[in-house]
């Protein structure tokens, strides 16, 4: 039996880690780099009226970063093995509250390292929830993926197609 | 000079932090501002002129790379793109080389291959990021100290000095693959001593434009190297490696040579 499951709060840690490793690194780059060539070529780009706006562009941007983390679902996850498939994450299009006997759903296991993710919904390489595509597969479905996991499941239900990947999970961890 | 050197150092070590917790990423891109942040610091900023022939230097590093290919060839054959990849895959992902999936390895050969179609953004990336630190290192630091030792012995100070300032990236794994791995320190110091009058050979000929060019194409470039030799022994058979540096030697006695006649000497610094 393998569960997996994340709180809001964890959600909210992994959007902060989202907008410190890539967009505010980015960010410095290009402020820093402006103001360089803004120096050197007397471009005039930081003034007293500039400088406001950039930080508000900032807090705007750290805004909409962690913005959908704060109304995320006290805890989203899945659980499977002992013959049942558990998703509930009710957020970006994947429901809440679904159980399925795993006899009613064809399973495929996708090494993650093999793949690129893409996904309309929330979440940088740490957390996506939402519809996800495995490419160069081209097999999409709704679900969670989690930084880390190694193996990711294709669960093919009556009603849906499932991605789900989490730390740990892996063939043996469902059928043992 | 003090507050050209507390920026350009110090700025880099208060980066180091950030780039151990979150990765050298974009952080290593803010870093290679500190020597123009270190200029303007000073309060003697200038004004390069930028000139689109000068951004044509980005291509000369092409010479080094077949130069490092060269030596390297004198002490073992190539082995092919796909050799190289899998082993820097490998390195990156920590896992031995035959577990890199065939698919991936594929993949990013021919990503390589295609390479050339983005020459034009690369040049102009490469050659922006770089100008960030040859405003300060050829621009500034250079003439400065040409004025005591000459231009082949400020070339070879301020490579010493540009080589150690890359200490916190080299400690993070920058180049060499393996963090807290100290003999990067040595290495690069040398690959950079060895790189620096080509430098300024080029800055005096093309100015700071030229001379970012000049090292963006190197950064560009780089990499070529891989898909003929994989990075194995990584202080041997690597571009910032032994072989590196000797492709450095022929270009730069050149250099050297034309510095000391004074014929590099046909643009104003």
């Amino acid at each position: 039996m393998y569960e997996f499951w994340v709180s809001r709060w964890e959600i909210f840690v992994a959007a902060l880690r989202f907008f410190v490793f890539y967009v505010l690194p980015l960010i410095a780059v290009l402020v820093v780099a402006a103001y360089v060539i803004s120096r050197i070529y007397g471009k005039g780009w930081f003034t007293r009226r500039s400088v406001p706006i950039l930080i508000g562009v900032l807090i705007f941007t750290f805004f909409v970063a962690i913005a959908d983390s704060l109304v995320a679902p006290e805890r989203v996850g899945f659980a499977v093995g002992g013959g049942r498939l558990v998703v509930d994450i009710g957020w970006w299009g994947v429901p809440s509250g679904k159980v399925y006997n795993l006899s009613q759903c064809m399973l495929d296991w996708v090494n993650a390292s093999t793949v690129r993710i893409w996904k309309i919904g929330r979440g940088g390489p740490f957390i996506t929830v939402g519809k996800i595509t495995l490419m160069p597969l081209g097999v999409s479905g709704y679900g969670m993926v989690v930084h880390d996991s190694q193996w990711i499941l294709v669960a093919r239900c009556p009603d849906m197609t499932y991605i789900l990947g989490g730390p740990g999970l892996s063939p043996e961890a469902v059928y043992d | 000079m003090i507050r050209f050197f507390a920026v350009a150092f110090g700025l880099t070590w208060l980066l180091f932090p950030a780039m151990y917790i979150w990765g050298v990423g974009p952080w290593a891109l803010v870093m290679m501002f500190t020597p123009a942040l270190g200029v303007i610091a000073q309060g003697e900023v200038y004004r390069p002129e930028l000139r689109a022939r000068d951004l044509l230097v980005f291509f000369y590093p092409l010479a080094w790379v077949t130069s490092a290919v060269a030596m390297s060839a004198l002490f073992a054959t190539p082995e092919g793109p796909e050799a190289g990849v899998r082993y820097l895959f490998a390195r990156l992902l920590n896992v031995p080389p035959e577990e890199v999936p065939k698919d991936v390895v594929s993949l990013v050969v021919t990503q390589n291959l295609l390479a050339p179609l983005f020459i034009p953004l690369a040049m102009v990336v490469n050659t922006f990021f770089a100008f960030g630190e040859e405003y300060g290192w050829r621009g500034y630091l250079t003439p400065k100290l040409a004025k005591r030792l000459g231009w082949v012995g400020a070339s070879l100070a301020v490579g010493a000095l540009w080589g150690l300032w890359h200490t916190p990236v080299l400690l993070l794994g920058h180049n060499y693959f393996t963090r807290f791995w100290w003999p990067s320190i040595p290495l690069f110091t040398l690959f950079c001593v060895a790189a620096s009058p080509v430098l300024t050979w080029v800055y005096l000929r093309h100015g700071v434009w030229g001379a970012a060019a000049f090292h963006g194409g190197v950064n560009a470039f780089a990499g070529v190297y891989f898909l003929l030799y994989p990075p194995e022994p990584v202080w041997l058979f690597n571009p910032a490696g032994v072989m590196g540096v000797l492709g450095w030697i022929p270009l730069a006695l050149y250099a050297v040579w034309d510095m000391r006649r004074g014929a590099a000497w046909r643009q104003p610094a």
